[in-house]
């Protein structure tokens, strides 16, 4: 190849192979080695998509077949993680006229994709905060009036009832706006020694009352040998809340059985952490389990907000950790979060500022 | 104000509110039944016979609401019941309503938070 269309094949902005009939890389740039590896005796979809088998729809393929340029977008898997990629595949004809290779190129345009992402969830969360508020508002002006009208008629029990109602939404206020700051901005973790069974015993605080109202029997299971862990106790509590209040809802939509419950537990794996949540609920389908963790998708119509699990999987993945869904349509759900007890960096010291 | 001794059926999933109405209501003068979901208000209203009015929210899981308002203007006896719906936002509601032409509008329509003198304003002119 010429010095300069090895230059223009090296340094374009974006990933270029060229490959042959069976799909076998033969050539490819300088972008595509540093982000994808050794191409030698690979082919396409083992690089790109990490499986042994070609995309259903394959824009090289078809340029052989009619050829034709091609068009299609991907997701591919590169070192750094997944790549949203524009792909185009261009027949390069021989001597003869026959197509022997074609030359695939890949933009990478995850930028812009998370950008529109990102759009389309201001939108969302716009909608989905104004209907949050609105009910929580009700329940405060609610609480409002049992207040005033209990001292109107000098019913100490009104009032408390009343007062009970203002507190209940004050603190779901709370919870919710909390939610909304660990979305809005990467909140810096505020690390220190909890105690694993006082994490326990807050985060079940509001789910115990809640279960209760809905005939759903919770189980704090004893955290023995759990000890302490470094991690920041407010953010912990709000992941294992969200994923309480998730199975909870688990349970109330599902019609089939005759008694609901929900479990926490925690035990020490070795140097991790393991939290588990489990529910008996209606359980997820495939789909909802691929996508529980995105940003706005909710399973539960107009009373998900979608910001629940998305804040617990950023809230594990801060600690260094993960969570794990084991769930089977009908049968129930269970969560497990795994969480390094030395933070997220170790065995890092304790930070002062 | 109101017409002393109507019953009012109060369907909403969430139990403050329900407390909320409840109260209120009966601070003027209704009989109050309550009902967590679309369902459970099925059931109260195959139990103890028509309210005279049904506050009705219908964002609630699984879209009950939406059902028992189909259910409730689908029959004959139980159309006349006039409905009057609270809710936070739903559109799904409304794409209902215009997708539907044999399923009559609510009688009345209010959002959260809600205004107090307007609901009760409105359910003694729709009960009366």
């Amino acid at each position: 190849m010429e010095d300069v269309f090895r230059v223009l094949f090296d340094e374009a902005p974006c990933y270029i192979t060229i490959q042959d009939a069976e799909l076998n890389i033969i050539e490819a740039n300088r972008r595509f080695r540093e982000d994808f590896g050794e191409f030698a005796g690979r082919k396409c979809f083992e690089v790109y998509k990490h499986r042994p088998e070609p995309c259903l729809e394959c824009v090289v393929r078809q340029a052989f077949a009619d050829g034709l340029v091609h068009h299609t977008e991907e997701v591919v898997s590169s070192r750094s993680g997944r790549k949203n990629v524009l792909v185009s595949a261009a027949p390069l004809p021989g001597p003869d006229g026959t197509i022997s290779r074609v030359v695939e190129m890949s933009t990478d345009i995850t930028s812009i994709r998370q950008l529109q992402g990102k759009l389309e969830s201001i939108g969302l969360l716009i909608s989905s905060i104004s209907h949050g508020i609105k009910g929580l508002l009700t329940g405060l002006d609610g609480g409002r009036y049992l207040v005033n009208s209990g001292m109107q008629k000098n019913d100490p029990q009104r009032i408390q009832r009343g007062w009970a109602m203002v507190e209940r939404n004050v603190e779901r206020i709370r919870s919710q706006v909390l939610n909304i700051l660990y979305y809005a901005k990467d909140r810096r973790l505020q690390l220190e020694p909890v105690a694993v069974s006082e994490l326990l015993a807050e985060a079940s605080e509001p789910i115990t009352a809640k279960a209760q109202r809905h005939g759903i029997h919770f189980q704090l299971k004893e955290a023995t040998g759990a000890g302490e862990i470094r991690a920041d106790r407010n953010a912990l509590r709000a992941l294992l809340v969200n994923l309480l209040e998730n199975s909870i809802d688990a349970c109330r939509v599902d019609d089939k059985k005759q008694q609901h419950q929900v479990s926490l537990e925690a035990k020490r794996r070795g140097d991790h952490l393991l939290l588990v949540v489990s529910d008996n609920g209606i359980g997820m389908d495939a789909e909802t389990r691929d996508k529980a963790f995105s940003l706005f998708y909710s399973s539960k119509g107009t009373e998900g907000t979608g910001l629940g699990l998305f804040i617990a999987d950023k809230i594990a993945r801060a600690h260094g950790g993960s969570i794990k869904i084991d769930s089977e349509l009908g049968r129930g759900t269970s969560f497990l979060v795994k969480i390094p007890c030395r933070g997220p960096g170790g065995e890092s010291p304790p930070t002062r500022r | 104000m109101a017409e002393q001794g109507k019953t009012i059926l109060i369907v909403d999933d969430e139990p403050d509110i329900r407390e909320y109405l409840e109260t209120v209501l009966q601070d003027n003068g209704y009989r109050t039944i309550t009902a967590g979901d679309g369902q459970e208000a099925l059931d109260v209203v195959e139990r103890e016979g028509l309210p005279d009015l049904v506050t009705l929210d219908v964002s609630m899981p699984e879209k009950s609401g939406i059902r028992f308002y189909r259910d409730m203007k689908e029959d004959d006896a139980r159309r006349r019941v006039p409905i009057v719906i609270v809710t936070g936002v739903d559109q799904a509601f409304e794409r209902f309503i215009s997708s539907r032409r044999s399923v009559p509008p609510p009688e009345g329509y209010l959002s959260k938070p809600i205004e107090q003198d307007r609901l009760l304003e409105m359910i003694a002119r729709l009960v009366s």
